[in-house]
């Protein structure tokens, strides 16, 4: 599946380094990166990238909407399906920050968490 | 009129790490003046992570990293106002302020931190014909609407801009269910985050359009389509080269002012590089016993950098407080910060440099080291970054690749910046243009 050759952005962190992929499986090699946070990156990105998801909850009742994300990066491809999931839910006031409001997202195994506070 | 030691303006990151490490530095008679109902500033609406990463280690939201900032201040009960708007603030340090509970507010303070970031460039500051109808937003605007208040402002979107606002507003868009028909950036590359370039809209398959604007907006209730065209060598529109996107929405993401009306009032000198006040290694201005730190003072990457940068202002604000109460002038060997005796080595900007920050360093340097920062004015490969004075290289960093989105800093020991004679630093860049 991996590319033999490819070019990634890391997204790990803010600095964004080029990294550059070649090679497959165990012999995937990776150079451009700052950090081990990259060799991580890229070795994902080249089998199943992953995002962590953040997006709103709007609660039952109506008011202002709840921020979420999930506490772990689910599959690229599912990014819009998990985003229909978490809208078709709508969370009980009070929320706290921290709080899981949906378990096992779509089947990714990561839990939908709460990121703002509201009474 | 009330006294208080220290007065904060703004309550976003920058107000809040100031506040706070003015208060550890000694400082306890603080105040936070905020304009909005809540502290957190634009953090409040940054529901996306990515933030905290240099300063907690951590990969938190925005609105994450403004809890943690609110509950700093909670714990050390640092007072904070509010709703409540500075109208007025002049060089005696005096400030008028309004809220719906008192009315009129006004206060003396021995230092003021201004902090009160900035707003976005909008239509009018980018000069695009066509009528007024709704539809037309900024990107911050668009974002507060959505995860404030909870209100999708568009279904079928055009961005203007690539900065990095409009390049996340982008994905929550796709994500809400509406369409991002196009991104179109006047400049040769993005003004974003590589990052953000990719996991928000090469990750979506929006197309981007570079070298290109928008040059009409059509539609007169209510936007119905962009024209946009290819443009010259000067950045203008080419005749010909327009084609047309069908679109209920125009974005706007076309870069960041730093808020200063207030900083103009007092009588501060504003650089017009920066659209900051100018400012020595101290974070303070011209005018004794203001400091500036944030984006009202020049605009940053990442809220990472505004909060160190507004922990050293506090710490600087909380020092002068205290010198001045028990009667060590700070100024004593180099006169008054608006009169210094000893005078000022200016920082300039050289080959490939964009303004610099501070403009101003103190010839009696007080601390080990003075960080210089500015933006390079284009994206360039294997860089040699130099600081120059006199003609002598006094400080050399070597960059893989730069460019305007990003930042430099240059942390300059002390000891390599020649104060006898008070020559300018000149900060520049050599190497391959990209």
């Amino acid at each position: 599946m991996a590319d033999t050759r490819n070019e990634l952005i890391c997204i790990s962190c803010p600095r964004g380094c080029l990294l550059k992929v070649s090679g497959q499986g165990e012999a995937l090699e990776i150079t451009g990166n700052f950090c081990n946070k990259g060799i991580d990156y890229a070795r994902q990105e080249v089998i199943e990238p992953v995002r962590v998801l953040t997006v709103l909850m709007r609660p039952e009742g109506g008011g202002r909407p709840v921020s979420v994300k999930t506490d772990r990066p689910v599959p690229k491809d599912m990014l819009k399906k998990c985003a229909a999931e978490i809208y078709r839910n709508h969370p009980q006031l009070p929320v706290r920050s921290g709080d899981v409001l949906i378990k096992d997202l779509c089947g990714t195994g990561a839990n939908v968490v709460a990121t703002a506070t509201r009474e | 009129m009330r006294n208080i030691d220290l007065v904060v303006i703004g309550g976003g990151a920058a107000g809040m790490a100031a506040a706070v490490s003015a208060y550890k530095a000694g400082v306890k008679d603080i105040l936070i003046i905020e304009r909005n109902g809540y502290l957190g500033g634009v953090l409040r609406q940054c529901i996306h992570n990515g933030f905290g990463l240099h300063r907690f280690r951590e990969d938190l939201t925005g609105v994450e990293f403004a809890d943690r900032y609110c509950s700093m201040v909670e714990e050390l009960q640092i007072p904070y106002m509010l709703n409540t708007f500075v109208i007025e603030m002049n060089e005696n340090r005096e400030i008028t302020a309004v809220n719906p509970d008192e009315g009129l507010v006004q206060i003396k303070a021995k230092a003021i931190v201004l902090a009160m970031g900035c707003r976005e460039r909008t239509r009018n500051n980018l000069l695009i014909p066509g009528p007024r109808g709704a539809g037309i937003i900024t990107a911050g605007t668009a974002q507060r609407y959505l995860n404030i208040n909870g209100y999708l402002p568009g279904k079928k979107v055009v961005i203007l801009g690539s900065g990095d606002i409009g390049l996340i507003m982008a994905r929550q868009f796709v994500l809400e269910g509406a369409e991002v028909e196009a991104v179109v950036e006047v400049m040769p590359y993005s003004g974003g985050l590589p990052r953000n370039m990719k996991q928000c809209i090469e990750d979506f398959n929006i197309p981007v359009y570079y070298n290109s604007t928008v040059s009409e907006i059509r539609g007169k209730e209510r936007v119905s389509s962009v024209m946009v065209s290819k443009v010259d060598a000067d950045r203008r529109p080419v005749p010909g080269t327009e084609f047309e996107i069908p679109c209920d929405t125009l974005m706007i993401s076309a870069g960041l002012i730093p808020e200063n009306e207030l900083t103009e009032q007092a009588g501060i000198e504003i650089s017009a590089g920066t659209k900051g006040a100018v400012v020595t290694e101290d974070l303070q201005t011209v005018k004794e016993g203001f400091f500036a730190c944030g984006n009202v003072l020049h605009v940053h990457d990442l809220v990472d950098f505004v909060a160190s940068e507004a922990e050293e202002a506090g710490r600087f604000a909380a020092r002068y407080i205290m010198e001045k109460e028990h009667g060590v002038d700070a100024s004593c060997e180099s006169g008054t910060q608006s009169e210094p005796a000893a005078g000022y080595i200016h920082v300039k900007s050289g080959n490939g440099a964009g303004p610099a920050v501070p403009q101003l360093i103190n010839r009696n340097i007080r601390t080990d080291e003075v960080t210089v920062m500015f933006r390079p004015r284009d994206k360039y490969r294997d860089v040699t970054v130099k600081a120059e004075q006199n003609g002598t290289v006094i400080f050399t960093k070597k960059l893989v690749a730069v460019t305007p989105g990003e930042m430099i800093r240059l942390d300059i020991p002390a000891s390599e910046i020649g104060a006898s004679d008070g020559a300018d630093i000149v900060v520049s860049l050599e190497g391959g243009a990209n």
